[in-house]
């Protein structure tokens, strides 16, 4: 019998030591996946990393709703868009939230998991760890980008360092402090993680969805263009169209009435694809760019229709774009291009006073955009008129796709083009005045009311 | 000196080593507690058995009391030892000397100072106040009587007591029923047992007497023994707040499920209307936490994988006790999954003390058909009227091309309208064409083709039987059930086999139990859908076969000419049958689920055992899906991904050209593994300690999978291969993809560690204490262990007021004890953890090939339990020699740290983030009265009610804030009012155009063009849940028939009458328009707000606003209570005397009735409140009565 019980005993103990913490720690299967491999930070940034923003396309000269009973419809039925559109110093209500900022750090919140976890994950080489980093540093910069070219001032090296960026969050972090990092340091930060990513990218990406070290240099590009720092951008747009300088003359794409134009991840100009946030179904195009353009360009073509086309409808031309032409729903690029890194060169060549070189880079595009019965040369013999021809052309380039609205911010610092621009709107007449605090968006009510750190904008 | 052995006096009787075979009958006897209770009285505290009287035993007794010196006796000796209290308990102040006696020296001592002697028996021993001196010389003469007890069904009883009266000698049956007394002729023998009425028989100079002891029906319902899944506790000790159900109070109701058996029977204990257990309420809003109560079957829980009821797979016949544990003090044994509940089942083992016995019932059920006329429809030719109103005023648009798939399902009489409209009939044509429709009505037809009478049959068979060292119960159980709707139907089996066999003397005992059930379930949806709103709902004058006999075919895609033109280019057949459809698209569901108990029990000594433990399980089941390629499904399926090659004119298909198959499949294995040691000591016969202890391990693990096949053809077998990423193009021309439907690989694992103890303490049976504890520890992944493993405890104290002193007196009153709980209970996170969770979407992308991921979860690295605590008051009683018995609880339960999604700033990249954050109060009352008003040998009645009453209350601030809008949803948490409260428009009649109008807060009139979107603008009409319900059954015995009823009510609640549905909620209509009476009393013209409520067809914006206003508006709020006939029983058992001579031991004959409808419904509209599903289906119709017959023998 004593037996017995030392056998029973025993068997108690056994069970009791085994039944240990690592029992309830251990635990393969759990039906949820953690991000525990590399290839789990690797799913994670294939997924949904385009959406950009929107708003900015609604505030740029280059969209205009001319027509009185258009304006009336949409205001009914997208009144949503409208204080973009007129530029009001409060987009939502207390309760709303706004897209184009939820969005960004959305993103954000799963670039930072990326950053800070990959290379402490499991079963990857170093070399992957690090790309799949440096492919998320590329995408936070670039929404980082975004969002101090919307919620911030335009970047003047001289207040850069006092004036109210962004929150800054680099760590994913439910707890830590909203309070708005200077413009300067937001700017810091995306050069800083741009050039930090290059070593580890490949040249150029497998898809355009993926950032390259291409895509690292056009967006240092465009940040030093945008600081002004126009020596540094001439150099990282030569960097990137080292790599990258693949133009395509759009009469290929025009066969009769059939439009073959491609999807974004097939465009060859595209070096990273960023879209819109959403897509709009009626973008009227300012009349003053449907001129600039002129009925012969092959941008006129592809990418406008008559406003009968639209609904509501309207006098005039629409912008059409990417995701009007295939069964496929891509939303416009907003992202990163060739062009994009030619005009950027561009600038920076008539800036530094070298008007012959710059123009030769224009027309170098606009032979891609013209049949060459209408083609003709453009010249400049002054820095000016060199300038004037690269900043036409970009809104020739990139109308409808919110490059409008962030060159009218950086340009108002030029003399040359700061201006007034006005609108009419529902017989309202709106007005925007160079350096106007209505060039820097409102940051949600909603936000500062949660986090009141965040110091809102004039 | 009373010697009537009733069952007050129970508590003075000790039986010592009571001859065990005595309980044989009991167990087949409708007390299967009193049963248990003995058994675990006396059972592990004397097991012994007989010994020799002259073995030597070592003795000593220092002034005891002679019960105490005979107790002892018995224990050191292994003797049985019987005695009445009341003959011995004036003897105390025994003193015997140390010393090394035999027994019988020993006995002898003991009552060498008293008017005790014993008689030996039967290897027993009982103890009898020595013959009264003579005092006069007794001439009549003494004869040796024999004789034979039964009960009333012709069972001999073992271990009656037998006593001459006047005179005090007496014996006890043995085995056989038999016992032989000395008696003068003229004496009078008084038998006595427990759970039998006493019984006095005159000899009268009879030699053979054979006697028949009537049942005791005072112990009826009477619960005496409770478990907590780690332990059976007397129900006179448990602190706690358990309810149970024997075997005998579920095989009242004759239903498959077991659910049905526990409707109305127990406070607190709700049915919900999905079918599923509700203990006390509920104590959380969280959507991250389980929500059924914790379900425990032979002591392991039954943990449900993939979603199925776990109640509802196990055989309602083979379960033996449920006991509810309710509060903390009986629930937090069970730790981190006790916080909803727990219900602890234990199924039946077979009896040391009987010969196998074998028991078979069947039951058979059938039902009245189902009563379309219950959903208050229009009339056909209202109907029509309504639809010739929508297509006149233009919002019903004509499909006149395949593109538009939303158009779809234009009726008959829209068909004709519409013909009308392009002119191709006159307007006589058209008034003629409707007028002959108006003259149909379809609903005999749905009827006769498409429901049926559902009908139930059920088979258990069980052997059961054991000797001294094995036990064993084996059942086996197979059901079908073809419910209302043609094209059902469910079948089932279960075998189970319990085992107890005692080794080594009785120091080591082995328990087995091996389950196996299998279900196997057809379902189509045929009929559902012809009754129901969709596009193939069925029109009031759409008729399901024709004049020859034939199946109506309907076009519902387009119109006929659309689709007709494109069956003439080869696509296939287009049209839909609902009769033909009951054919096809079947769903087949299989489960199988295999579970093996083992447990070993060792006794160290009389009062500490030591117990290992195991369990283990497996299932597998598959649902498939099979539309065949005659189905509509398919065919519709393949002609939406049919093209024409624009070249050849051929027919291209988008996909294979066969059936489609579906199969999901899920798994799941469990097992628990347990150490457990038990203590049950007396110290000095006033202290009684009661222990538990033990550590256990568990693990579920769960796999489900699918796969989807195109071509597939149950002929062959074979299906087809595809790409499910490449383009198709469709018959409108668009490009698409078949994609992967395939159910993607899922994989869980959750694993328990815990240590767990329970102790209680009892002062002389008067004053108990009880404490449990529990240390629960789960992988919670990354969560730290100070917040993942918690501890959880109860203590909880009892008074048996009845057992003071003072109390004797008060001759009235049998029981009364007041008890007093508090403690915490838990409740797991589900799906959420301190690290990030991903989602990996299931297809690749089709541009890269790439699979992507989602960050779902964010990390939250404070995450924790949920945690309720439970104080709860009650009082037991049993008054007027149990005529009159109950208890009534008073319960508060706060729940803190519920897993609350707040919304925090979305520049940390979430909008919403769950923390432990809210909080919730939740009281509540339960109530259990049984009486006895008639209890005679040919008559009884028993009588018990229940009721119980639960309301909850939000009390967090931070939900103060809620919009009309949120609030209209009902499911967002809403500072003070309760979880499922209901807020309406207030309604204030239709205005001159035909639009809603309600009531702002300012009793202004609004008008459906002006938003509401202030709470306060709403009415708060109520809860949705019914905060008062219960049950009261009444069984009337006369002989050996016994009618029983059950009536269930409810009330206190609200709902929204379903009034209109599918009707025009926007500019447009598309689909089936709704069939409701009310919608033919709709406003028509300026006026007709003056006699109507129901919005008008009048288009534009506001329509949507108009109507749904007037769908959730106070006008439509109705009071939920009700009373229901829920079931009527008549049972019949076979006098004994009948089955003298036959192989039957028992043969009972009963016919059940179940829902008869309602007694009494607060609402004047005909509706019954307890089956309106939770969303405005209307059709949803109340079950229909159902008749059962059920025959039971047992050999």
């Amino acid at each position: 019998m004593r037996k017995i019980n030392k056998t029973i005993l025993v068997a108690l103990l056994i069970i009791s030591a085994t039944a240990c913490r690592n029992y309830v720690e251990d635990v393969p299967l759990q039906g949820v996946r953690t991000l525990t491999n590399t290839s789990d930070y690797r799913l994670l940034i294939n997924k949904d990393v385009e959406p950009l923003y929107t708003w900015p396309i609604l505030s740029g000269n280059d969209v205009y709703f001319s027509d009185t009973t258009f304006q009336v419809a949409y205001n009914s039925s997208n009144a949503y868009y409208v204080p973009m559109y007129t530029w009001k110093n409060v987009f939502f209500d207390s309760e709303t939230s706004d897209q184009n900022w939820d969005t960004p750090y959305a993103k954000i919140y799963i670039f930072n998991t990326v950053v800070d976890g990959v290379m402490s994950s499991k079963k990857g080489s170093d070399s992957e760890k690090s790309k799949i980093m440096s492919e998320a540093l590329v995408h936070r910069a670039f929404s980082y980008w975004a969002l101090v070219n919307m919620y911030a001032k335009q970047y003047d090296a001289s207040t850069a360092s006092t004036d109210l960026g962004v929150p800054m969050l680099l760590k994913p972090d439910m707890q830590a402090s909203l309070a708005r990092a200077t413009v300067k340091t937001v700017y810091d930060q995306i050069i800083f993680d741009l050039k930090l990513a290059i070593p580890n990218l490949p040249p150029l990406p497998e898809y355009n969805l993926y950032p390259s070290k291409a895509a690292a240099y056009a967006l240092l590009a465009r940040t030093y263009l945008f600081t002004r720092n126009f020596t540094a951008a001439q150099n990282y747009a030569d960097s990137a169209l080292a790599i990258q300088s693949t133009l395509v003359n759009y009469s290929s794409y025009i066969n009769g009435s059939v439009i073959t134009y491609p999807r974004s991840i097939k465009n060859p100009e595209i070096i990273l694809s960023k879209t819109q946030i959403g897509g709009f179904s009626v973008l009227q195009i300012n009349p003053e760019i449907i001129d600039l353009l002129g009925t012969q360009d092959l941008r006129y073509q592809l990418f406008t229709r008559d406003g009968s086309q639209f609904w509501p409808t309207f006098k005039g031309r629409g912008f059409y774009g990417e995701q009007l032409y295939t069964t496929y729903t891509d939303y416009n690029n907003v992202g990163l291009t060739v062009p994009e890194m030619y005009l950027i060169k561009a600038e920076c060549l008539a800036r530094d006073n070298h008007p012959v070189e710059a123009v030769s880079l224009v027309n170098k595009i606009r032979q891609n955009r013209l049949l060459p019965a209408d083609y003709v040369d453009l010249s400049a013999s002054t820095m000016e008129d060199a300038l004037n021809i690269v900043i036409d052309e970009r809104k020739r380039e990139f109308f409808g796709r919110g490059f409008r609205w962030f060159d009218q911010r950086r340009l108002n610092k030029d003399a040359q083009f700061a201006q007034t621009v006005t609108r009419v709107f529902n017989k309202v007449t709106y007005t925007l005045t160079p350096n106007s605090n209505l060039y820097t968006y409102p940051i949600g009510q909603k936000y500062i009311i949660f986090n009141p750190e965040i110091v809102p904008n004039p | 000196m009373n010697n009537r052995l009733t069952l007050s006096s129970l508590s003075k009787l000790r039986l010592l080593s009571l001859d065990r075979p005595s309980f044989t009958k009991l167990k087949r006897f409708k007390q299967p507690i009193v049963f248990a209770i003995v058994l675990l009285q006396f059972g592990f505290v004397l097991p012994a058995f007989a010994q020799n009287l002259s073995r030597k035993i070592s003795f000593e007794l220092n002034n005891q009391s002679l019960n105490v010196g005979l107790d002892k006796l018995a224990k050191v000796s292994g003797l049985r030892v019987s005695y009445l209290t009341s003959d011995i308990s004036k003897y105390n102040n025994i003193t015997i000397e140390k010393g090394t006696r035999t027994a019988e020296e020993t006995l002898k001592l003991l009552l060498s100072n008293t008017t005790l002697s014993f008689i030996v028996k039967d290897k027993s021993i009982l103890v009898v106040e020595k013959a009264a001196p003579k005092t006069t010389p007794d001439n009549r003469q003494r004869n040796v009587v024999s004789g034979i007890i039964t009960d009333s069904e012709n069972n001999p009883l073992i271990g009656v007591t037998i006593r001459v009266k006047g005179e005090n000698k007496g014996v006890i049956s043995n085995s056989k029923g038999e016992f032989q007394i000395e008696a003068q002729d003229g004496a009078v023998l008084a038998l006595s047992f427990i759970g039998f009425v006493p019984k006095e028989v005159p000899v009268n100079g009879q030699k053979d007497i054979r006697v028949s002891l009537a049942d005791d029906f005072t112990m009826l319902g009477e619960v005496s023994v409770v478990s907590t899944g780690y332990q059976t506790i007397p129900k006179e000790r448990a602190t706690g707040s358990f309810s149970t159900l024997s075997s005998s109070d579920l095989s009242k109701t004759p239903t498959i499920n077991l659910v049905d058996r526990i409707e109305g029977q127990v406070a607190g204990v709700k049915v919900t209307n999905t079918g599923a257990l509700q203990i006390r309420g509920k104590n959380s809003y969280s959507t991250k936490i389980e929500s059924d109560p914790l379900v425990v079957i032979d002591g392991f829980p039954y943990l449900p994988i993939g979603g199925e009821n776990v109640l509802e797979s196990l055989n309602p016949d083979d379960i033996e006790q449920i006991t509810f544990l309710k509060d903390a003090a009986a629930a937090s044994i069970w730790g981190a999954k006790a916080a909803n509940g727990v219900v602890v089942i234990t199924t039946k083992k077979g009896s040391k003390y009987n010969n196998t016995s074998v028991n078979f019932s069947t039951a058979l059920t059938t039902s009245g058909g189902p009563k379309l006329n219950y959903l208050k429809q229009m009339t056909t030719a209202q109907y029509i009227d309504l639809e010739k109103d929508m297509v006149e005023k233009g919002f019903i648009a004509e499909p006149t091309n395949i593109y538009n798939s939303g158009l779809g399902n234009v009726s008959q009489a829209e068909t004709i309208l519409f013909q009308y409209k392009h002119g191709t009939i006159t307007s006589a044509q058209r008034d003629a064409a409707l007028a002959q429709l108006a003259t149909i009505n379809n609903t005999s037809q749905i009827q006769d083709n498409l429901l049926q009478k559902a009908t139930t049959q059920q088979y258990n068979l069980s052997l059961s039987g054991g000797n001294e060292t094995n036990t064993y119960y084996v059942s086996g159980n197979y059901y079908t059930d073809q419910p209302i709707y043609k094209g059902n139907i469910n079948r089932g089996y279960s075998i189970m086999m319990n085992n107890t066999t005692n080794l080594f003397n009785k120091r080591l005992t082995v328990t087995s139990g091996l389950n196996f059930n299998s279900t196997n379930d057809q379902s189509n949806s045929s009929a559902m859908t012809a009754i129901g709103n969709t596009n193939m709902g069925l029109r009031p004058y759409d008729v399901l076969v024709d004049a020859n006999g034939n199946s109506s075919q309907y076009y519902i895609r387009s119109t006929s000419s659309v689709l007709k033109n494109y069956e003439s280019l080869g696509y296939l057949p287009w049209t839909y049958s609902p009769v033909d459809e009951l054919n096809y698209s079947n769903t087949k569901t299989n489960t199988n689920n295999a579970r093996l108990n083992l447990a070993l029990n060792g006794k160290v000594n009389d009062w500490l055992n030591l117990e290992v433990s195991g369990m283990a399980e497996r299932k597998f089941g598959e649902t498939v899906l099979y539309n065949e390629l005659e189905s509509y499904t398919t065919r519709n399926m393949i002609n939406n991904a049919t093209s024409i090659d624009p070249v050849k004119k051929t027919l291209v298909y988008g996909m294979p050209l066969g059936g489609y198959l579906n199969s999901t499949y899920a798994n799941g294995r469990s097992y628990s593994l347990r150490g457990q040691f038990n203590i049950n000591k007396m110290f000095n016969n006033i202290h009684r300690l009661s222990m538990i202890g033990g550590a256990e391990i568990r693990e579920t693990y769960a796999k489900s999978w699918g796969q989807a096949r195109y071509g597939y053809s149950s002929d062959t077998g074979t299906d087809q291969a595809y790409n499910p990423t490449a383009y198709y193009t469709t018959i409108t021309g668009g490009l698409s993809q078949i994609g992967y439907n395939s159910a993607p690989l899922v994989e869980t694992t959750e694993r328990f560690l815990s240590y767990y103890s329970n102790a209680s303490y009892s002062l002389k049976d008067k004053y108990i204490l009880s404490g449990s504890a529990r240390f629960d520890d789960y992988n919670l992944l990354g969560v730290s262990r100070r917040k993942r493993a918690i501890p959880l405890w109860s203590t909880g104290a009892k008074w048996n007021l009845y057992n003071e002193d003072f109390m004797k007196k008060i001759s009235w009153v049998d029981q009364l004890a007041l008890r007093l709980t508090y403690g915490f209970n838990g409740n797991a996170p589900r799906n959420l953890t301190n690290v990030s969770l991903i989602t990996i979407s299931s297809s690749a992308s089709t541009d890269t090939g790439r699979s992507s991921a989602t960050i779902d979860t964010p990390a939250n690295p404070d995450l924790g339990w949920e945690k309720t605590r439970v104080v709860n008051y009650a009082v037991d009683f049993s008054l007027f020699k149990r005529r009159l018995s109950g208890s009534a609880e008073l319960y508060f339960k706060h729940t803190t740290d519920i897993i609350t999604s707040m919304p925090i700033n979305a520049t940390y990249g979430f909008s919403t983030f769950y923390y432990n954050t809210g909080t919730m109060q939740s009281n509540g009352v339960d109530l259990n009265i049984s009486g006895l008003p008639i209890s005679g040998k040919d008559w009884s009645w028993t009588s018990s009610f229940n009721f119980s009453y639960n309301t909850n209350m939000i009390s967090d601030s931070r939900f103060s804030n809620i919009t009309a809008s949120t609030a209209m949803g009902s499911s967002t948490p809403y500072n003070g009012y309760p979880i499922d409260y209901l807020f309406v428009y207030r309604w204030a009649g239709l205005d001159n155009t035909g639009l809603s109008q309600v009531y702002n807060k300012d009793n202004q009139i609004v008008s459906s063009k002006t938003a509401v979107t202030d709470i306060k603008d709403l009415k708060y009409a109520g809860r949705r849940t019914a905060p008062y319900f219960g049950g009261f059954t009444n069984a009337v015995r006369y002989k050996s028939f016994e009618l029983s009823a059950l009536i269930t009510y409810s009330f206190g609640n609200v709902f929204l009458l379903p009034s209109i549905d599918n009707y025009l909620a926007a500019k447009t209509f598309t689909g089936f328009i709704g069939k409701q009476e009310d919608l033919a009393s709709r406003w028509r013209k300026a006026g007709d707000e003056l006699t109507t409520n129901v919005p008008g067809l009048v288009g534009g914006n506001y329509q949507g606003t108009s109507v749904n206003r007037y769908k959730y508006s106070d006008l439509l709020v109705r009071d939920g209570s009700y009373i229901r006939l829920r079931q009527i029983a008549l049972s019949y058992n076979l006098p004994s005397k009948m089955l003298v001579g036959t192989i039957f031991r028992n043969v009972s004959i009963s016919g059940v009735v179940r829902n008869l409808g309602l007694l009494w419904a607060a609402n004047k509209d005909g509706l019954d409140p307890e089956y309106l599903s939770a969303s405005t289906t209307i059709n949803t119709l109340p079950p229909s009565p159902t008749y059962t017959l059920k025959l039971s023998v047992s050999l």
